[in-house]
């Protein structure tokens, strides 16, 4: 009985302990589920914690952006109102700029002179009062256009004509706007700091000067015909009397007719001069052009003075190339002239066994397409006083020593001179040193073609 | 009299910013101290980390390590270099240097142990080592140290880290960069110090026995291959978990045994495993142990780190408290993730905000059991602790 009652507590003992192994077993699965479930949370946590982690960097940037932001808002600030004072301070220059404009406007609105102001694309920026009238235009139609679309204006033309499509520089040019208005045009650029602002046009009347100044070439041309005349006659006269066909003449009396031919001869010259001039002004003085030979020329002129220049004991050197020079398209007589009274007042101002050179030389310029022959002729003269040289072209001019040692002389030859060579479309100068010697010099371009010369005229 | 200072400084340049953080420290203890101490992120380079604190501190004795996160007065902060100055004319700070913690790192203890006996003058009071945080094992350098001061002796101190990257780990003395190395500071003179040691982890499911076990290395549990207790947990493929360190997964899963003397269970960090099933621990398991999985639960941490400093504090005996140490754990920083704060405003709370404070996250800490000084004072080594120390 006890051992079946022991039996049956060991069998209770162990069926407890198999429960509590069962229960414990079962306690560790739990904890095992738990443990997984709880790694699965802690590994989501700690995810969402590197994502807060980086949200709160991210806001960390935003709120850093947003900073930058503002103080870039506040440079932004600062910046409009520097913008502004510069603003206020570019206002104030730009009314003080409008009064100065107005002033200048005021200035160019009075005088006297006609202004036209072309930009530097050469529109018409501005033109005055004055120049409104010569052109009898309204400013509102033309100002604004270019010099091109000016050409539609009939009454502008003469002006566009001289100053180009390209508004080149020109200087005291005379424009004959109408038959009784005369104007001298200036063209002038407007430069600041070497840069080309536009172009200054200036057109100053001159009708009334051009008048006088032709009422008295009228005057001296209707005189010197009037004189010479007579003076050709006593010419004729005298030469007979001097040949004899009136009968014998006396010794002294031939002395004092020879002496009263020459005078009157001086006055045919002066008058031939004066004639010459009146031409040139009345623009009269045309030119025969012919393809000649220069060299010729001069050589011709040189055997003319032969008889003065042995009577002076003068040496006179001629040098030309060895190669012959080329024909040029020349008005002959005109450049004998020239070519006459350069060696004219050579001979007469060089003292006795004096020396004259004349050379001839072809030459190009850099600067220049064509070639250009120089003529020049060295003296040892009385040369030319350094104080008179400016004046040397100029109409009536004597230098002031020759004056005291020659009486004859008109002062015309060299005006002339300057006239004849520059229709040519050369050059005249002059190197001089008083009681050494002068060198004149005159450079005619080569025109073999007788059309290239006519573009010329 | 202890005066105290703690800086830190997160500048982009190494050198910069450890000269900051002591600049900050230095000033904080009045231009003067006897010890320096420097826990620094891996992110920096480590000699100029540490030539940029030595350019101020110049000739102080200098002990440090790296970590996973610095512990300052404001809380925990990552990536930055935290510098603490000591300046006291009672304490007497002796440092030694053992190396060879990856081969022996028992010898590695004892050799520490003894530089720092051995320099001192007066009687050692207490031993802090900085551990290299990949040793062997980290029991046996206690032990070590044990070996030299005595079973009964305190001994205080942490791992350390680099990071979580369980690459390589560095500690600094004086002006070197060490690695396999433990770093010791002997305290000795007039001083009260009390510490704190607790957990919070707890067990769950039953418990296993380690049937085979050499040194850190835990081959077979239950019979079974050591690795299968976290298959069985995680529901994880073993492959899954031989990945990467295991650390990363199972850092808040521990392993606790039973220890004779503590209410609380000890805690193991598993580290790596191996396609043996093979799982080496951050100390040692001795086979025969009981072992459990254990759980780790954010209120309780923050609790237990309380009552860790509540207990340094009662061990002043009323003393001010000078200066707070803290080791610790890295599995901590884990668990609380977001929370990390407040388990140190939780020890401020008890031992006085404004105290100096300085601390790191750990690879393992080492601490008298349960936080017992006197004769029943047995340190051993910890992992998942909040290991505490208090100067007064």
């Amino acid at each position: 009985m006890k051992k079946t009652s022991n039996k049956k507590v060991t069998a209770k003992t162990e069926e407890i302990e198999l429960r509590r192994e069962r229960e414990l077993q079962e306690m560790d699965r739990i904890a095992k589920a738990l443990i997984k479930r709880d790694l699965e949370l802690s590994e989501i946590r700690e995810k969402r914690e590197k994502e807060f982690q980086e949200l709160d960097k991210r806001t960390r940037e935003l709120e850093e952006s947003r900073k930058a932001l503002m103080d870039m808002l506040e440079d932004v600030e600062g910046s409009r109102k520097a913008l502004m004072n510069i603003l206020e301070d570019v206002d104030k220059e730009r009314r003080r700029s409008e009064e100065e404009k107005n002033k200048t406007l005021a200035v160019i609105n009075v005088i006297v002179d006609g202004l036209l102001v072309f930009d530097s694309e050469n529109k018409l920026l501005l033109i005055n009062p004055q120049a409104e009238n010569f052109f009898d235009i309204k400013p509102k139609k033309i100002v604004g256009n270019s010099i091109l679309e000016l050409t539609k204006f009939p009454n502008l033309r003469v002006l566009i004509n001289l100053l180009g499509v390209e508004i080149k520089g020109i200087f005291r040019k005379e424009l004959t706007i109408s038959e009784n208005l005369i104007t001298e045009v200036s063209a002038v650029p407007m430069m600041i700091k070497g840069e080309k602002l536009g172009t200054l046009v200036i057109l100053h009347e001159i009708t009334r000067e051009k008048m006088v100044e032709r009422i008295k070439t009228e005057f001296v041309s209707l005189a010197a015909h009037q004189l010479r005349t007579p003076l050709s006659a006593i010419k004729w006269t005298l030469k007979m009397i001097l040949d004899g066909d009136l009968g014998e003449i006396t010794k002294e009396q031939r002395g004092f007719l020879d002496k009263t031919y020459q005078s009157n001869e001086r006055m045919i010259s002066l008058i031939n001069d004066l004639l010459n001039i009146t031409r040139i002004e009345e623009g009269k003085y045309l030119y025969r052009p012919t393809l000649a030979d220069f060299e010729n020329i001069v050589h011709f002129v040189i055997n003319s003075l032969q008889e003065e220049i042995a009577r002076k004991k003068i040496v006179l050197d001629f040098e030309k190339p060895k190669t012959k020079l080329p024909k040029i398209t020349i008005d002959t007589e005109k450049i004998r002239l020239v070519v006459q009274n350069l060696l004219d007042n050579a001979v007469r101002y060089t003292p006795l066994h004096g020396r004259i050179t004349i050379l001839l030389e072809i030459i190009k310029f850099h600067d220049k397409e064509e070639r250009e022959i120089i003529f020049s002729i060295k003296d040892t003269g009385v040369g030319i006083p350094q104080d008179q040289q400016p004046r040397v072209f100029t109409k009536f001019f004597r230098g002031a020593n020759v004056m005291r040692m020659d009486t004859e002389g008109t002062g015309l030859g060299l005006f002339i001179s300057k006239n004849i060579v520059e229709a040519h479309g050369g050059k005249i100068w002059f190197e001089s040193e008083e009681k050494k010697g002068t060198v004149f010099y005159f450079s005619l371009p080569v025109k073999e073609e007788f059309t290239e010369f006519l573009k010329e005229f | 009299m202890i005066k105290t200072g703690v800086g830190k400084s997160n500048n982009p340049d190494a050198a910069k910013a450890g000269a900051e953080a002591a600049k900050e420290a230095l000033t904080e203890a009045g231009d003067k101290a006897n010890l320096i101490i420097v826990f620094s992120t891996i992110a920096y380079d480590q000699e100029k980390m540490l030539e940029g604190v030595r350019s101020v501190s110049k000739e102080i004795p200098l002990a440090g390590c790296s970590d996973f996160g610095e512990i300052t007065n404001e809380g925990p902060v990552s990536k930055h270099v935290a510098v603490m100055a000591l300046s006291s004319d009672t304490i007497n700070f002796t440092i030694g240097i053992g190396e060879g913690t990856d081969k022996d790192s028992h010898k590695a203890g004892a050799m520490a142990a003894r530089e720092v006996k051995e320099k001192t003058k007066e009687e050692t009071s207490l031993f802090v080592m900085l551990l290299d945080g990949l040793a062997e094992n980290g029991a046996a350098a206690v032990r070590g140290v044990q070996e030299v001061f005595g079973k009964n002796f305190p001994i205080m101190g942490g791992s350390a880290g680099d990071d979580f990257l369980f690459q390589k780990t560095y500690q600094y003395y004086n002006d070197q960069v060490l690695t396999n190395a433990m770093v010791g500071i002997g305290l000795s003179g007039k001083f009260s110090f009390g510490v704190g040691v607790k957990h919070g982890w707890e067990p769950i499911g039953l418990p296993m026995k380690v049937t085979k076990a050499v040194g850190g290395k835990l081959i077979e549990v239950n019979n079974r291959p050591a690795l299968s207790i976290y298959e069985d947990y995680f529901g994880r493929k073993a492959e899954e978990l031989i990945k990467e360190p295991i650390a990363r997964m199972a850092y808040t899963y521990p392993l606790g045994m039973s220890v004779e003397g503590s209410p609380e269970l000890l805690i193991r960090d598993v580290v790596i495993a191996n396609e043996k099933g093979e799982i080496t621990c951050a100390a040692e398991i001795p086979e025969g142990s009981e072992i459990r999985l254990m759980l780790g639960d954010s209120d309780k941490a923050i609790q237990s780190a309380k009552e860790a400093a509540e207990n340094a504090l009662a061990q002043l005996k009323g003393t001010k408290p000078k200066a707070i140490f803290v080791f610790n754990c890295v599995a901590r920083h884990k668990l609380l993730g977001a929370r990390i704060g407040e388990e140190i405003m939780a020890i401020q709370n008890v031992l006085g905000e404004e105290v100096p404070l300085i601390g790191f996250y750990t690879y393992g800490e080492q601490a008298p059991l349960a936080g017992i000084l006197g004769p029943e004072c047995f340190s051993v080594f910890h992992n998942e602790t909040m290991a505490l120390m208090v100067l007064g």
